[in-house]
């Protein structure tokens, strides 16, 4: 601004290339698929690492009979790996592992399906490692009522969680909640629910 | 160079309703750019949102449409990092004293030299006319269900006790008187507040331009007419501050004047006090170069895009030996 032949216009709105606002419908069009095309490149430029993170993985265990793959983000991160360094020695033939989720939007739906079903598929095929009647379950452990990573999850991948672990007291996620709520889903207890809300906190 | 009133004016097509009152303002703030001379690449100018949020789309000067009531802080910032623009900051009274109303109040604390219009109509004309702070207690315009159950904000009487150094009124369809005005409020050092009544031919069906120009017959004198929109120069108010002692005297002055409406509704200037410092001028107190090399002229980054600043001197201050 200031400058002789160079003024511009601004404006939130929708706009031509001049600035100028404008309700043309093949200007807006264009802008709208402009703008969504952007969501594409920010999936490719955003480095892996940074959408979703593999934070725990059991890497050399035999005879497993049980994957139990653990989807979170934000602040239950540390009760998870206080939670997997004790079940990891406890439970031999249980493979853990833990991914956080990164990015939220746009969903990294490609990568987490592809780590997921890595995960998976080799067990099948290092065959002398996993046993026949391997199980996987997938569980979410988010501080919301709703479970809204798996709201995410059902929108955006074909991942199907079996556990949504919840609290929203308040409080911060415990590890012994934690644990005492992991003991009961890894023993089969049929008295739980998809949903365990959890409650410790004064 | 020369610069005609056309220079002022762009092709991008006008979607106000016909008979607006947004009409008259662009007209007088394009008229007042070109009376002045003020070359438009000097002269930048912000909007809010709202229908007055298009203005800058029809003038042919730097333009920024912003943010619904945050006009102020973009135009101030714009001002305050080259004090040499002309900046007007324009918007609704929905916009302004509504959700921008913290940022009026506060503009009025800084004075920076630059003028604040505001179209005042009494409602939100681009979203179907709800009431706006400027609507009177018990009015029903056009799409209100119900008389208001708000008190209305008196804009001019907020100006003053903000700080605001310019306070005027002009009518949309009083160009002349309007432009005279805008042009005194971009000449005013400091920061001006110019209230302009626009009626909204659309929603607000009953401060209408016919309202506004209507009149009384004199009770004493049969074949005189007193017209409800007086100027307050032809009825000896002065509201120029000549000596500071005078300050507080012409602020209430102002004020009992700004409480005028329905009979009788004055138009022109309130009060003016250009011997109040700006923000620039304390800026100036405390870095001496600021008007020679200021912010938008100072060279921030090399050839390749890198920062110059060099803070190994403040990085030093920190170490612990």
């Amino acid at each position: 601004m200031g400058t002789e032949n160079a003024i511009f216009w601004n404006t939130g709105d929708e706009h031509d290339e001049y600035g100028h606002i404008t309700e043309d419908p093949e200007i807006r069009k264009k802008m709208v698929e402009k703008r969504m095309s952007k969501l594409k490149m920010i999936t490719e430029q955003i480095p892996k690492e940074d959408q979703i993170k593999i934070e725990f993985e059991d890497k050399f265990k035999t005879n497993i009979e049980h994957t139990i793959i653990i989807l979170s983000w934000g602040s239950t991160k540390g009760a998870i790996l206080d939670l997997l360094e004790r079940l990891s020695t406890e439970f031999k033939n249980i493979k853990f592992m833990y991914i956080q989720i990164k990015l939220l939007h746009p969903f990294p739906s490609d990568l987490l399906e592809n780590t997921i079903n890595k995960t998976t598929k080799k067990e099948v095929e290092d065959s002398f490692k996993v046993n026949s009647n391997s199980k996987t379950t997938i569980i979410s452990i988010e501080m919301n009522y709703l479970a809204q990573l798996d709201i995410l999850l059902k929108q955006n991948t074909k991942i199907n969680t079996d556990f949504n672990i919840l609290k929203y007291n308040g409080r911060p996620i415990s590890f012994s909640e934690l644990y005492k709520s992991f003991l009961n889903i890894i023993n089969d207890n049929n008295n739980i629910g998809k949903r365990v809300i959890l409650e410790s906190g004064v | 160079m020369e610069y005609k009133l056309s220079d002022y004016k762009t092709e991008v097509h006008n979607d106000w309703c016909p008979g607006c009152g947004d009409f008259g303002i662009l007209n007088s703030i394009q008229m007042s750019l070109s009376d002045l001379k003020i070359p438009p690449h000097d002269v930048a100018l912000f909007s809010g949102i709202g229908c007055s949020g298009k203005t800058p789309h029809f003038i042919h000067t730097y333009g920024i449409h912003t943010l619904h009531g945050r006009v102020l802080p973009f135009a101030q910032g714009a001002k305050l990092s080259n004090p040499n623009l002309k900046i007007i900051a324009v918007g609704g009274d929905g916009d302004g004293l509504g959700i921008g109303s913290g940022h009026f109040v506060n503009a009025g604390r800084r004075n920076v030299n630059m003028t604040y219009i505001i179209y005042n109509n009494g409602v939100y004309g681009l979203t179907k006319g709800q009431a706006a702070p400027t609507l009177k207690l018990g009015m029903k315009t056009k799409s209100l269900p119900q008389p208001n159950m708000n008190d209305s904000i008196n804009p001019i009487s907020l100006a003053i006790i903000s700080g605001f150094t310019f306070i005027a009124r002009g009518y949309s369809y009083d160009i002349k008187h309007l432009k005279d005005v805008i042009k005194k409020g971009i000449l005013h050092n400091g920061l001006s507040y110019i209230d302009v009544l626009q009626p909204c031919p659309t929603y607000n069906d009953i401060n209408t331009k016919e309202w506004y120009q209507s009149y009384e017959i004199d009770k004493e004198d049969s074949s005189k007419k007193i017209p409800k929109i007086y100027k307050l120069d032809e009825e000896n108010y002065n509201g120029f501050v000549s000596d500071e002692n005078e300050i507080p005297h012409k602020i209430s002055l102002a004020i009992e004047k700004s409480r005028e409406w329905e009979k009788r509704i004055p138009i022109g200037i309130f009060y003016q006090n250009d011997k109040a410092i700006t923000y620039e001028e304390r800026i100036e107190n405390r870095i001496e170069n600021y008007f020679s090399n200021p912010p938008a002229k100072q060279i921030i980054n090399d050839k390749e895009g890198y920062t110059i600043a060099n803070i190994d001197n403040l990085l030093d201050k920190l170490k612990t030996v």
